[in-house]
């Protein structure tokens, strides 16, 4: 979720932010962009018992996740060329135990990765980020 | 961002159907380095000569197009979105394509009229049955931007290109008069370098910079106005098919020139400097002989138009085909190759198998060879261009019988390492492989 032309609306993404969060399924991630890093957001995510962690984007934007359980970590593979960002998910997913998650950040949309992950019968979601960039989540 | 919506990965072709025109590209090569063994010292002197128009073609025909269209045939439905309707005549395309160019090469080398005629038809036809369905494929296609909008540009250059080419081949084999036949056959050659293989590069660099190695993707302004140019001189050319002064052909390809060898080239190189992550790839070292070549196009180019000295136009024509674009189809070969046979055969086995990454499967050292052997091919090249002595022909023929036989080889290699680990991938996991 790009909360940025909300904020810059002068208007303030809580309750969509919280309305998404109530919706999440369980090993779901939330991720949201945001031009600060929204601490008091951050703080009533906590609240109602999501882990959520933040990081500054190389173009000075905010990524913040939250999840409802353990975060998944983000595995970081934007700085991987062709196919080597494919190569290194089918590795990691082929030994994922039923019910876990494993999520990536990849420097583009996994077109050519997702009919491998179909033939694999795993569950899949790919979330496109406004640089182009995609975060990928897999589970078992 | 470049507009990635509808793509339909799952509907790119069989990997027989890249690989089989990929691998016919590296004994067009051979060829030309065995004809210049046995006619080194014979026809080499003028653009006009039998064995150079021999040679001019087999580089064309028999190495460009073949990469080309095999990448094509891979690229629109990735890239675009676009499902190439009846993908398995795409060897019957081949095939003809093989015969028609061999002819054409035996008429040029030989002045075997018959062979002209047969090398016409049948080039025509199976260009013809490659550009109907991938026509239709553009027409449909799902994805917009400006790889999609290149591709359809370079398929009306490829079928102008083929136009102009069986108008110059009935003349030579006796069938026709052209009263126009010099600009006519200047429009051919721009249309070829430029609005082909000129506007494909172009077109897929801005996809392949990007994918695999991380370079920025361009800027609207830079797609647009490159494409703008080319445009512009398309229309030109297509004009010039139906008869202009010869003199003027070459304006009318200025816009197209400075957009694929100037525009882009700046473009490419600012994008390579600024990849996100610096790392060895002997890939890159072809794109960087390729960007470095196409300005020196430019500029032979306009020699060739200024100077009546043949050993100029001998050199455009070499940097063009060698150093430019044949530099960066090479390289295109060695990293696209490895990736398709590694997608088809190994993605599907791995966690299951011990699986090669794709890089083991062509590995960087062999590519260095590769780039070796093809600048030593450039070096030699352009060395009997100006030398003119048999000694010098033959040895640049040597050249390009080993880089032709390299590049078989690695390519071989790399088929094979991919099949010797995934023979038995089930069906239902591989992607139509």
């Amino acid at each position: 979720m790009d909360v940025r032309p909300v904020i810059a609306r002068g208007e303030h993404p809580l309750v969509e932010v919280l309305a998404a969060a109530d919706a999440m399924e369980p090993l779901e991630v939330l991720e949201l962009i945001a031009p600060f890093e929204p601490r008091p957001l951050m703080a009533r995510l906590r609240d109602v018992g999501c882990e959520v962690v933040s990081q500054r984007q190389d173009d000075g934007t905010w990524l913040v996740r939250a999840g409802k359980g353990q975060l998944p970590p983000l595995e970081e593979l934007t700085l991987l060329p062709a196919p080597e960002p494919l190569e290194r998910v089918l590795e990691s997913v082929s030994g994922l135990q039923p019910g876990a998650v494993f999520t990536a950040h990849l420097p583009r949309d996994p077109l050519l990765l997702k009919p491998h992950l179909d033939s694999r019968g795993l569950a899949w979601r790919v979330a496109l980020r406004p640089d182009g960039s995609a975060v990928l989540w897999v589970r078992g | 961002m470049m507009p990635m919506a509808g793509l339909r990965p799952e509907q790119g072709p069989p990997l027989s159907v890249p690989l089989s025109f990929f691998f016919t590209a590296p004994l067009a090569l051979v060829t030309a380095g065995v004809l210049l063994l046995f006619r080194g010292e014979a026809g080499l002197g003028s653009q006009w000569g039998p064995t150079t128009l021999a040679l001019t073609h087999l580089g064309t025909v028999g190495f460009l197009l073949f990469v080309m269209v095999g990448a094509l045939y891979q690229m629109l439905p990735v890239v675009a979105g676009a499902v190439v309707p009846g993908v398995r005549l795409a060897h019957v395309v081949h095939a003809l394509m093989l015969l028609g160019g061999s002819a054409l090469v035996f008429g040029q080398a030989t002045g075997a009229s018959w062979a002209f005629t047969v090398g016409a038809a049948l080039l025509s036809v199976s260009v013809g049955l490659f550009l109907m369905p991938a026509a239709v494929a553009v027409t449909r296609r799902e994805a917009a931007g400006s790889t999609p909008r290149g591709l359809t540009l370079a398929l009306v250059g490829l079928g102008a290109v083929v136009f102009a080419g069986a108008r110059l081949a009935l003349v030579r084999g006796g069938h026709s008069t052209e009263a126009s036949w010099l600009s006519l056959r200047a429009a051919h050659v721009h249309l070829g370098f430029l609005l082909w293989a000129g506007t494909l590069i172009t077109s897929v660099s801005w996809q392949v910079l990007p994918m695999f190695f991380l370079a920025p993707e361009p800027k609207p302004w830079v797609t647009l106005g490159t494409q703008l140019m080319s445009s512009l001189s398309l229309v030109g050319l297509l004009v010039a098919l139906f008869g202009v002064p010869s003199g003027s052909v070459a304006f009318l390809a200025a816009p197209g020139a400075v957009a694929t060898w100037l525009v882009h080239p700046l473009w490419a190189t600012t994008a390579l400097r600024a990849r996100r992550r610096k790392r060895k790839d002997a890939t890159l070292w072809f794109w960087w002989l390729g960007l470095a070549c196409a300005p020196m196009c430019l500029g032979l180019g306009a020699a060739t138009a200024w100077l009546d000295d043949e050993r100029w136009s001998l050199t455009y024509g070499l940097v063009v085909l060698w150093g430019w674009a044949g530099a960066i189809a090479h390289g295109m070969l060695t990293r696209i190759v490895p990736f398709l046979v590694w997608l088809h055969r190994c993605a599907p086995l791995v966690g299951r198998a011990r699986v090669p990454s794709a890089k083991e499967l062509l590995p960087d050292r062999s590519v260095a060879v590769g780039f070796g052997l093809h600048l030593l091919g450039l070096l030699c090249g352009v060395t009997a261009c100006w030398v003119g002595s048999g000694v010098a022909w033959r040895t640049f023929g040597l050249s390009l019988i080993f880089a032709g036989a390299w590049l078989g080889w690695v390519l071989t290699r790399a088929l094979s390492r991919g099949k010797a680990k995934g023979p038995s991938v089930p069906a239902a996991l591989s992607p139509r492989g």
